[in-house]
């Protein structure tokens, strides 16, 4: 679904130089669930970034569905994250002028979606609990109601690829293996899911670990 | 200075734009000091010739040993004719120039003249050539002129070759400078002049004019556009002022996550501020430093257009050094007031949101925000973009100022310019003669039965005089006259008896009424008359049966003008002195072309509040994608593309482009009528404003075309920065 080569990432220029993300090389299958792990600093985020398309690779590739995305102009990586992608921010990036309910229905005209959009958006805020505040402006949600939000917005475009980072780190644990079960959902409709996380049990529901140190990916055999 | 010196270093596209910002605001207010570069221009000049404080054209006398005015620094006697050339006429000035020390001539090339020589004013003949004054013919041995007549063609002989020339033999020109030059006590040595030349049996052939405290005697007649640009000047420092604000706020909120992060490490809040304040103050001496010399180039280069287009003078560069001060004080001061608060603000917010530099204050702390939020208002983009608009009060109330300024200022000037239009034919309109011939010299030179027997030609005096403290035009017409509309709007027209008829707007002023006593300062002294209407002319005009004006000025049956209701062939009546021959089409195209000079000048400043105001709304924009830039990227990260983006921006700007359009339009109004109003009362004439309707069109759709633009601009810049980088940056 989606194949990245000796991607790498150096953020800075000159003697302030960091490289976040060194020479990664990483396939996603279809429907895939791919847990980042590492310590703080390890550049998970950062190729998270890379493979949503909301950052672009200082040197290497990133193919999905034939596409070298890395070679798209601004707009069409736009387009690309719109149609295919859902993102859920660990600071859940909600807009803040934008009640809960259109949050979500601007990722869906964004997707596309010309009909439908009020009653799929109540859908995905009812599926994380939040049927009661559609109405609600990000000001007026507690930190875990905007998490669930964010979650929403990703969801209810049925991507093809969902990257979240941290996507229960707001939440308490009950409320977060639910919403994080909702999230897994998305694998039957085909979703490749990449979750970010420093949580080893969350990780273990995933089909694969990727573990990450100083940007890079440790080799399966150590990193186990 | 470590701190501005670092952030310099940091992000110098952003210091240089802002300290511009600044330099241009402080510039702007540079237009203040036009009416002062150009009165000062032009009093240089005056101290520089040792101008006359009263100038009389007199009958002839003999002696002017014998004319005795109290307080009188110098008195000096010359001969001035016009006389004919080759090629016309030329007024010659007769000039003892051994000992010349009032309106002194001074060669610009060549030298002064001596017997049977001739200086000339520029563009008249040139050095070595031969010029024809009446019968003789005179060696050109210099250029030059006194700033006097700066406007003028004259010929500068020595005495005895003017008195031989123009058959004079004595003197009938007074000019004398006085020791105390306040206007009251040149109006007593008018008076004291008068007295002493009637005991020489002589008297005025003209009103004398007296320049009081040192001006320039053109000084007058740039007091009303200089004094309007003055006004326009109001517009610029509204604007320059939001300018300021505006770039000094952006300079402080960029810099909360910087200050938070020393929050965190334990830094105070009010050395943060002090911080902060002394950046800003920085920034804004920087400014000052730049937009003090721009705001001199400013005030020069409109103060030079209307001297050299009215009066033909090139000044030279002036200096207005309480335009500095206040400039240096507007920059200073105003980023300090500003700064302040800023830097308040910004070391007051949570510690936990300014570390993240979130969206400073969140959207739904108010009723206002939670109601708009529930009201639909259109699609998802057009909602986000009011709510916006809602969301940075402050910045919308800058951009809407700003816009509201712009328009303000070019409704104003338009209004003003089409004041200007129509006052100036106005003045013209009551008038049905269509050509005229007018002694060039003082005094009624003219048989006034020249024209009896041809009912289109009539005997006219034109003359100047003083009605309490104004001076006004005097005309001298015949009751049954057809060369004038003789409708009033009060009273009735002149019926031949010892009346006046006066413009009534100018009779307003001055509370003068139909059958009240009008006291007239005649150049022959005091007269008076009964007013027996109120024309609705626009000067400042007194109309006097033409024999009773006569035998006032002390000159029975006598004029110094013919108007005919026909072409200016037809006045062909040989008269005895050098006339000049105008048409009535003629002064029409003088107007027209003295307006469009008054239009450029207004359009030079428009446009510089103009640019200053669309400067400050991009400033505005600058501070407003800061604020928004995480909204703006997560916009982007979701699939939000660069034309989407540019909608919302214009959609949020438009609105606001309308509704300062609205303001600005009933405050360009309301400035227009109270700038005319304020000339109307200081000039006692009824000018009248016209709201310039084709203006309000043209600054709805510059004001939607510049945010529009603006939009366009802001979307780019905003989705110039990889999505990525900037919700790194807040995480």
């Amino acid at each position: 679904m989606l194949e990245a080569r000796d991607l790498t990432r150096v953020w800075g220029k000159g003697d302030a130089a960091q490289t976040a993300v060194d020479g990664v090389d990483l396939a996603l299958g279809r429907g895939e669930v791919v847990a980042l792990v590492g310590p703080s600093g390890s550049g998970k985020s950062t190729l998270g970034g890379l493979l949503a398309g909301i950052d672009r690779p200082t040197a290497g590739s990133i193919v999905a569905a034939g596409t070298r995305i890395d070679q798209l102009d601004d707009d069409e990586l736009a387009h690309w994250r719109g149609r295919h992608v859902g993102i859920v921010f660990q600071d859940y990036h909600l807009l803040p002028t934008l009640t809960a309910s259109e949050n979500v229905e601007l990722a869906l005209k964004l997707n596309g979606q010309r009909r439908g959009r009020r009653a799929a958006a109540k859908a995905a805020l009812y599926e994380v609990g939040l049927a009661e505040k559609t109405h609600r402006l990000p000001s007026q949600l507690s930190g875990g109601e905007q998490q669930r939000v964010a979650i929403a917005r990703a969801v209810a475009v049925q991507p093809d690829l969902l990257v979240a980072d941290e996507p229960t780190g707001s939440l308490d644990r009950a409320t977060g293996e639910a919403v994080f079960g909702q999230l897994l959902e998305l694998r039957a409709t085909g979703t490749t899911i990449v979750f970010i996380t420093h949580d080893d049990e969350l990780a273990r529901v995933a089909d694969r670990v990727v573990r990450m140190v100083d940007g890079r990916i440790l080799p399966e055999a150590v990193a186990s | 200075m470590t701190w501005l010196t670092r952030s310099l270093r940091r992000a110098p596209a952003r210091i240089v734009a802002s300290v511009l910002a600044i330099a241009l605001a402080v510039g702007a207010i540079g237009v203040f000091a036009v009416p002062g570069v150009a009165a000062g221009t032009l009093r240089d000049l005056a101290a520089e010739d040792h101008l006359a404080h009263v100038a009389a054209d007199v009958t002839l006398i003999d002696d002017i040993e014998a004319i005795v005015i109290p307080g009188a620094e110098l008195i000096e006697g010359r001969i001035s004719r016009t006389v004919a050339t080759d090629d016309g006429s030329i007024r010659m000035i007769g000039v003892d120039f051994a000992d010349q020390s009032i309106n002194i001539v001074e060669p610009d090339l060549g030298r002064l003249p001596g017997s049977g020589e001739v200086l000339v004013s520029e563009g008249v003949a040139e050095i070595g050539e031969s010029l024809t004054l009446g019968d003789a013919s005179l060696e050109v041995v210099g250029i030059g002129t006194t700033t006097w007549w700066t406007a003028d063609d004259v010929a500068y002989t020595e005495l005895s070759t003017a008195r031989s020339i123009s058959g004079f033999d004595g003197a009938n020109r007074i000019l004398v400078r006085m020791t105390d030059s306040g206007a009251d006590n040149l109006d007593l040595a008018v008076k004291d002049l008068r007295s002493s030349l009637n005991d020489q049996d002589a008297n005025y052939l003209s009103f004398p004019t007296t320049v009081p405290d040192g001006r320039h005697p053109i000084e007058g007649d740039l007091v009303q556009i200089s004094t309007m640009i003055g006004l326009l000047g109001v517009v610029a420092g509204v604007v320059a002022l939001t300018l300021l604000a505006s770039t000094t706020n952006t300079l402080i909120t960029e810099r909360t996550r910087e200050v938070a992060v020393m929050r965190a490490l334990g830094g105070a809040r009010r050395p943060l501020r002090r911080r902060l304040r002394r950046m800003a103050l920085g920034i804004a001496a920087v400014g000052a430093l730049i937009g003090i010399p721009l705001g001199i180039v400013v005030a020069n280069v409109v103060a030079r257009m209307i001297l050299t287009q009215f009066v033909g003078i090139t000044p030279g560069v002036a200096v207005s050094g309480t335009v500095i001060a206040a400039s240096l004080a507007f920059a200073m001061v105003g980023a300090r007031l500003v700064a302040g608060r800023a830097a308040r603000r910004v070391t007051k917010l949570p510690l936990a949101d300014a570390l993240r530099d979130r969206e400073g204050s969140p959207f739904g702390g108010r009723w206002t925000n939670r109601l708009l939020a529930r009201i639909p208002t259109g699609g998802l983009f057009e909602r986000m973009a009011l709510r916006a608009g809602a969301h940075r009060r402050a910045r919308t109330t800058a951009v809407v100022v700003q816009l509201a300024s712009g328009v303000a200022a070019v409704v104003a000037v338009a209004s003003l310019g089409s004041s200007i239009a129509v006052f100036n034919t106005a003045q013209l309109d009551p008038w049905t003669w269509q050509s005229g011939a007018q002694a060039v010299d003082a005094g009624l030179p003219f048989d006034a039965s020249l024209a009896d027997g041809d009912a289109t030609i009539e005997p006219v005096i034109v003359e100047f005089g003083d009605v309490g403290d104004w001076e006004v035009s005097i005309y001298g017409l015949a009751a049954d006259t057809v060369m004038i509309d003789r409708a009033v709007r009060d009273g009735e027209w002149l019926d031949g008896s010892r009346g006046a008829v006066v413009s009534a707007g100018f009779a307003a002023a001055e509370g003068i009424e139909v059958g009240s006593t009008l006291e007239v300062v005649l150049a022959s002294g005091v007269s008076e008359y009964e007013v027996q209407g109120l024309h609705p002319s626009r000067g400042r005009d007194v109309y006097i049966p033409t024999d009773v004006l006569a035998a006032d000025l002390g000159a029975e049956g006598r004029a110094n003008a013919f108007w005919s209701t026909g072409t200016a062939d037809q006045l062909d009546l040989a008269l005895p002195v050098t006339v000049d021959v105008f048409t009535l089409d003629g002064l029409f195209a003088e107007d027209a072309a003295a307006r469009d000079l008054i239009a450029q000048v207004f359009w030079v400043i428009g446009l510089i509040v103009v640019s200053v105001a669309v400067l400050g709304v991009s400033s505005a924009m600058a501070v407003n994608l800061y604020e928004r830039r995480h909204e703006l990227a997560t916009f982007q990260a979701i699939g939000g593309q660069k034309h989407q983006l540019r909608r919302i921006l214009i959609t949020e700007l438009v609105p606001l482009a309308l509704v300062a359009s609205a303001l600005g339009v009933v405050a360009g109004w309301y400035g227009a009528v109270g700038i005319i109003g304020f000339f109307e009362s200081v000039n006692a004439v009824e000018i009248g404003t016209v709201f310039a309707t084709g203006s309000v069109p043209l600054a709805v759709a510059g004001a939607v075309a510049a945010v529009s633009l603006i939009g366009v601009a802001a979307a780019r810049q905003a989705s110039r920065r990889p999505v990525g980088l900037t919700l790194r940056g807040a995480a």
